[in-house]
Order: C-alpha cells, then structure tokens, then sequence
C-alpha cells in the first residue's frame, strides 16, 4: 500500500504536464501536491524540507532533471528522498545516464496512470 | 577570347602573322568554355539570390508560427484538462449523493442504484486516460521547439551563403557544428531509437532497478 499522505514534489517546465502528473497522482490518493517550473526551483523547494518524493521531468531550462537529481543524490539531507523520472527522453544512453545517477525510476512519455502507480508501488517497496 | 590587337597589327607590319598552331587553337577553345563557364555560374549565382534571400526573411515568421502552434496547443490541452476537472467534480458529488440515495431505496432497486454507481466509477478511469492522453502536447512542444531551433540555424546558414557568393565564389560545405544539425539528428534519432516501456523496464532491470 502506498503511503498517500507523504508530500509530493511535482517537477516539468510545461504547465500542461505538471497539471495532468498532478492529476494522476490525485486519483491514486496523494493530495499533498506542489509543483516546481524547473530543476533549480525545484531544488529550493526541497531544501525547505519534507518532501517524500520527486516526480521530474528530463528536459527543462535553467537546471535539467538529471542536473537535478545529482544535486538531490549529492546533498546529505536529500539523497534518500525516491526520484521518479518521468520523460520523452527514451534513449538507452538516457536510461544508463539516470540509474548512474540514482534514479528511484523511469517512466516514458506518454504514460499511463497505471504505470505511474505501478513505478510508485515498485519504489515504495524497495524503501 | 583575350588577344592583343596592337602586338598583333605591329607585327604584321614587320612580318606576315603567324598562323595558330593547333596548341593555340586549344588554349583558345578552353578559354571560350571557361568563359562561359563563369558567365553560367555569374548568371545561376544571381538567379539564387532572390529565393534564397526571400525564404532567408520568411524563415522567422515560419518560426514565429511554430511557436504559436505550441502555445495554442498548451492553451487547448489547459482548456480540457479544466472540463475533465469540473466533470471529476460532477462525478464524485453524484457519487455522494448515490450513497445517500441508496439508504432509503427499497431492496428490489438496489441492482438500479448499483448500476449508476459502476458506471460513474467507470467514468474516473476514463477521465484519467483522457488527462494522460493530453501529455501529447508536451512531447508536441518538445518536438516544436527543437524544430524552431532547426529553422532558425536554417536562416542563419542561408545568411551565410548569402554573403559568402557576394564575397567569393566557392567554398567548401557549410560547417556542420551548429545546434540545429544536432536537433535535427535527435529528431530523426528518436523516430528509430525511442524505446518503448518494455524495453525501458527490460534495461532498468538488467541495471539492477526494478
């Protein structure tokens, strides 16, 4: 069972993609949603503290998914929270590049709801 | 045809011309066709400006369509997303009131309330896949920005070539180390190396991540 109370951060340039993950993981229960335009927005929101996991894009302005999720694995109070990749980006170079990077996992687009939760169940299972 | 009249008339004075010889008649022969070669190569020159200078100016505003293109698609997809969110509101306040509403409904018409319930439950998945089906427009303006970035290298090399035939003749092929070469091979690359899911899930397993 996942724990739906935890606090979501919801990471992609396009306003369009932030609103339909959102909408996504309302319907699987998280209600506690905030949303990041970029990596480095992102990054600040979650040096607030108490996020519980990142859904992010790959390709964004200013800081990348991946410039992002190294700053995530890199930083001592960070580094555990689960990083779900959610991209276009479906190259295997791509790929190999996140896990490096320590991706939690990898969901293409387009996806659908039930592979968002079923990367979600994978990820919580391992924690 | 290049010949100096004045040696010529000077020394006919002083001796009968010399007929050509037939390495004369040659160099002749290959001068005439490397004149007309130039005046060709002049004439195609100036017959390519205007096309290429023309489509040089039209290039922005095709890129300033693309861009509108995506606007109006994010804009479109907005639009949707807000009537699935007001009829996913619709439904789960019907829902609500069904329950209410079963309390007080005799036995033999539970069967009726049950099957308006199923079916507005069925309504939730499908309101989903249409809020998934709209993340169309992201990978439509991922793939619209790369493309403006294309025309916009596209311009700035006709530009190039607009100033280099004013300068000099010829030159190699146009360097390609700009981004626009390199958004056009991502494009072409995804279209036969994208994996799909499956594969993805195949290769993060191998990796260890499941």
């Amino acid at each position: 069972m996942l724990d739906t109370s935890i606090k979501v951060l919801v990471v992609d340039d396009m306003s369009t993609m932030r609103r339909i993950v959102k909408n996504v993981l309302r319907q699987i229960g998280y209600e506690n949603i905030t949303e990041a335009e970029n990596g480095q927005d992102a990054l600040n929101k979650l040096k607030g503290g108490g996020f519980g996991l990142v859904v992010s894009d790959w390709n964004m302005p200013v800081m990348s998914g991946i410039e992002l999720l190294r700053a995530v694995r890199a930083d001592g109070e960070l580094k555990s929270v689960p990083f779900l990749m959610v991209t276009a980006e479906a190259q295997k170079d791509n790929i190999i590049e996140a896990v490096q990077a320590g991706v939690s996992n990898y969901v293409v687009k387009p996806f659908t709801a039930e592979a968002l939760q079923d990367k979600l169940q994978k990820i919580f299972a391992k924690k | 045809m290049l010949v100096n009249r004045g040696l010529d008339t000077e020394v006919s004075l002083a001796r009968p011309a010399p007929k050509p010889t037939d390495e004369d008649r040659q160099i002749y022969e290959e001068m005439a066709e490397l004149t007309r070669c130039v005046e060709m190569m002049t004439q195609t020159i100036r017959e390519m400006e205007a096309p290429v200078s023309s489509t040089s100016e039209q290039l922005p505003l095709a890129n300033s369509h693309l861009g509108e293109l995506a606007k109006m698609t994010e804009d479109g997809t907005h639009k949707v997303m807000s009537l699935t969110e007001e009829i996913e509101t619709n439904r789960r306040n019907l829902l609500e009131q069904i329950d209410r509403l079963a309390e007080g409904v005799p036995p033999e018409q539970t069967h009726l309330v049950n099957h308006i319930r199923d079916g507005l439950k069925a309504d939730e998945t499908r309101l989903t896949d249409i809020a998934v089906a709209l993340s169309f427009q992201d990978l439509v303006a991922q793939r619209v920005a790369k493309l403006m970035t294309v025309l916009d290298e596209i311009q700035h090399k006709m530009l190039r070539v607009l100033v280099i035939f004013g300068i000099q003749k010829k030159e190699g092929a146009a360097a390609k180390d700009g981004r626009g070469d390199e958004m056009l091979k991502q494009l072409e690359a995804s279209k036969h190396t994208a994996l799909q899911q499956e594969v993805v899930d195949d290769i993060l397993s191998k990796l260890g991540c499941k």
